[in-house]
């Protein structure tokens, strides 16, 4: 009987030891790269990679944490950057543009009010990265010179990269809160966190919409020349080769272009379920529009873009049915994002689009960041680096190991003056589910 | 009462409990087999530790001709920092040129000569404070520089600035210049540039002009009358003088998250930097680094070789060794053999490892180079510059890895 009750203690804190252990390390469990489901992994039909990225997150090593930085004494207010697309020719550029800087004022004056930095103000230096021919890379190298601690922006994937390598050499945090190339935080630069989702994560739900829910086979692609529409579906062409139907006819229109006539016609004739449009918002406007007054009903899916004011007036009665992705369900939203929508309203006199939410969000999560990690760039960059999910008005931010947003991706249908929102999620074995379309 | 009913539930409790314990451990044992892949199951490399310098003094008589084809071992590193008189602790590049050293910093341009340095800033010409990349025109002596905000061409003790306003210089932000006699190459974050220093004509090659699949270029190098491209997203770009022509290395699997082979063509495309030496082609990536001799390539990550680390700022190859900066040590890698040099943490001195397929043997210095973030290197004769996130270093051949029993 002694025995008995010295051996049960030692394996009673055995037993917790090893169920602790193991519970932790589940818990611990990182999200998948991207969120790729297994079965659009690339080459998983056929071959195990011999190694895979991103399956932990690249420390820095450089000496950065030593360097002098302002002592704060020393400092009127802490400046940060701010880089976006704010004045040139293109409309949405410009005007999404506006929305994030205006989301990211609205966090710093907030942040202010509450005291700033250790009661010094934050002091927010926006410049424009659509002028001349890779502008972002002189307005980062300009921002460094006035003494910015980090960097907000941008949107174009083009002008993104150039400013993230830059950011690289600088050695400088940069939060990205409105572009959507895949790409971005694939390139290993452990200065850089993106807090929205990609249109890599917004091609998944489009193929689990067109394949896996509605089962169709025969679908149509047709994107612009650019580089935003090469980047933005190459996972879907990808995955539906992958899901075993791959993507029926595939076709690319030259920027500039405003009759689709000969496109749609050749879509006609591959008898397809759906039509799937990436490019510009006026370009999608037109491209539906055409469309529909030749007749054509196919289901068409698009990206975030056309869920805009701008879409719904280019557009008018043919915006109906169709569905694009979004980082997001407004619908949802609690108190602090009403309460946003609010102040947003009150202080810039519209209402805030997705831009200007996730720059609020991500201006936030930089400014908390700061507060934590005082007046050092490398320390910030480890504590923006550190996190793997904050709170935003938009919900929870996920963040993988690459740093960049595995949130939560919606599926946005117009119907009847209003978009209804759905959340995305993978459907192995090809499950049925309705849609608010079926329904 | 309440302990009659206790007893017998702790003793069906406790061991139920130990019993689903050692299900779970099993359970995560094999999952983590799993997870890990067979890749995880290695054996171990055989270390040998070595902490006496003196063992390689033995290699000090072979022959500057057998010299250049064997793979050196650094060592008696002498550190220089902004006690030393450089103008800022963050070393970006450095470029050996005769007897003086050119060494860019975030701060300005440093140059030593006959153990002095003078300072070199946007006030004196320099088209930005923070120097990224250095070339020496051997031919004329002209010293190219690449900054943060424009090129210089120092010539005469003048430095002549380029931009996008006054050039056809493709961007202000220069990673990479290369001068090649003639023609002096630039690598821009947004497009490279061929500059005749003849009629100086300037030709811009980005996507629209070249098969460039991304125009971020990072590093920038010639030899054979190529040049090479390496282009961040977009693999490298081979350009042929003669013909004028492209040639492109992508890498094949096409995805930035995996590596599907590693031999199966270039490593990566996210590259940083490539250097042509004695008929092969060395390419850094973020990623590993890729070598290419013409008819095959080869790939190496840190998992499985004796590369330190896969983010590799630059490579530079010399006497058919290539010396890589990495964010975790500087390496070198005659194809067969590795070295790494690195820092001991919290420590003067070092450590030197050599790498020979599954054997390692580590030695223990008592110098060593400043840190272990190296961003760029340069090498001459038996001398070898290091540029560090935190202070400049230089080196000397203490010996050799051939004469080192692995």
């Amino acid at each position: 009987m002694k025995k008995g009750r010295s051996f049960f203690p030692v394996l009673l804190i055995l037993a917790i030891f090893m169920v602790s252990g193991f519970y932790s390390g589940l818990m611990g469990q990182d999200q998948p790269h991207a969120n790729t489901p297994p079965e659009i992994y690339p080459f998983s039909n056929f071959q195990v990679p011999h190694f895979r990225h991103f399956e932990e997150r690249r420390p820095y090593y450089g000496a950065a944490r030593e360097y002098n930085y302002p002592d704060a004494s020393e400092l009127e207010t802490v400046r940060l950057g701010f880089i976006g697309p704010l004045d040139g020719a293109h409309e949405y550029y410009t005007m999404n543009g506006q929305h994030m800087l205006q989301g990211t004022k609205l966090a710093i004056e907030e942040a202010n009010k509450k005291g700033g930095y250790n009661g010094i103000p934050f002091e927010l230096i926006a410049r424009n990265d659509i002028g001349l021919w890779g502008a972002s890379g002189d307005e980062m190298v300009a921002l460094d010179d006035m003494g910015v601690f980090a960097v907000v922006g941008s949107i174009d994937g083009n002008n993104s990269h150039i400013a993230i390598r830059v950011a690289l050499k600088l050695e400088l945090p940069m939060v990205n809160t409105g572009s959507t190339d895949p790409t971005l935080t694939d390139t290993r630069i452990p200065w850089v966190v993106r807090t929205n989702p990609d249109d890599r994560q917004f091609n998944y739900a489009i193929l689990n919409e067109i394949y896996n829910k509605r089962e169709y086979t025969r679908v149509a692609l047709l994107r612009a020349n650019s580089r935003y529409a090469r980047v933005g579906t190459r996972e879907f062409i990808d995955g539906a080769r992958r899901l075993g139907n791959p993507v029926t006819i595939r076709q690319v229109y030259y920027l500039g272009e405003t009759n689709f006539d000969a496109y749609l016609e050749n879509i006609r004739q591959a008898d397809v379920e759906a039509v799937v449009l990436w490019g510009e918002v006026d370009e999608i406007a037109r491209i539906v529009t055409q469309m529909r007054e030749s007749g054509m009903e196919q289901s068409v899916f698009t990206s975030d873009k056309v869920v805009s004011d701008l879409f719904l007036e280019l557009a008018g009665e043919h915006a109906e049915g169709v569905i694009a992705t979004f980082p997001y369900n407004p619908d949802l939203l609690g108190e602090d994002y009403n309460r946003f929508v609010e102040n947003y309203r009150e202080r810039f006199g519209e209402d805030p689009n997705w831009f200007a939410v996730h720059a609020y969000d991500g201006a936030r999560f930089l400014l908390e960041s700061i507060e934590k990690a005082g007046l050092n760039r490398a320390l910030i960059r480890d504590e923006i680096t550190s996190v793997k999910q904050f709170s935003g008005i938009t919900g929870d931010i996920i963040l993988d190991d690459s740093w960049n947003s595995i949130s939560p991706v919606w599926l946005a249908e117009y119907q009847d003056g209003g978009y209804t929102f759905w959340q995305y999620q993978w459907i192995s074995n090809r499950e049925n589910q309705q849609t608010p379309s079926d329904q | 009462m309440k302990n009659k009913i206790r007893k017998p539930l702790l003793k069906i409790f406790i061991p139920s409990l130990a019993f689903v314990a050692m299900f779970f451990l099993i359970g995560a044992y094999v999952i983590d087999i799993f997870d890990d892949g067979p890749d995880a199951i290695s054996e171990p490399r055989v270390t040998e530790e070595i902490t006496d310098d003196a063992v390689l003094e033995d290699d000090s008589e072979a022959t500057d001709e057998t010299a250049s084809h064997r793979m050196p071992i650094y060592g008696e590193w002498e550190v220089f920092t902004m006690q030393d008189g450089l103008p800022s602790n963050k070393v970006n590049t450095v470029k050996i040129d005769g007897e003086r050293i050119l060494v860019g910093t975030d701060q300005g341009l440093a140059v030593l000569e006959n153990n002095e340095w003078t300072i070199y800033t946007p006030e004196d010409g320099l088209a930005h404070r923070n120097v990224l990349s250095i070339d020496v025109d051997e031919a004329s002596g002209d010293v190219w520089i690449g900054t943060m905000n424009g090129l210089n061409r120092w010539s005469a003790g003048v430095f002549e600035r380029f931009d996008q306003f006054n050039s056809g210089l493709a961007n202000n932000v220069v990673y990479g210049v290369a001068a090649d006699q003639r023609y002096t190459w630039i690598a821009t974050t947004a497009g490279a540039n061929r500059f005749d220093t003849y009629t100086d004509q300037w030709i811009i090659f980005n996507e629209e002009t070249s098969p460039m699949h991304e125009p971020w270029c990072y590093g920038i190098a010639t030899g054979g009358n190529k040049a090479y491209i390496a282009a961040w997203g977009g693999g490298v770009l081979e350009y042929n003088n003669d013909t004028g022509r492209f040639r492109v290395y992508r890498d094949p699997d096409g995805h930035f998250n995996l590596t599907l082979f590693p031999d199966d063509g270039l490593i990566h495309d996210i590259t940083t930097d490539v250097s042509f030496d004695n008929g092969t082609l060395w390419v850094s990536t973020y990623f590993g680094l890729g070598r290419y001799d013409g008819q095959r390539w080869w790939g190496y990550l840190d998992h499985d070789t004796g590369l330190t680390s896969t983010f590799i700022n630059a490579v530079n190859a010399k006497n058919s060794v290539a010396y890589l900066a990495t964010d975790y040590g500087l390496n070198t890698f005659d194809g067969t053999r590795w070295v790494t040099y690195n820092t001991i943490d919290g420590s003067v001195r070092g450590e030197t490892i050599i790498t020979n397929g599954d054997t390692e043997k580590k030695l223990i210095t008592d110098s060593a180079i400043s840190h272990r973030f190296i961003w760029n290197m340069d090498i001459k004769d038996d001398v070898i510059w290091v540029a560090t996130s935190y202070g400049l270093t230089r080196g000397v051949v203490v010996g050799y890895v051939d004469e080192m029993i692995l």
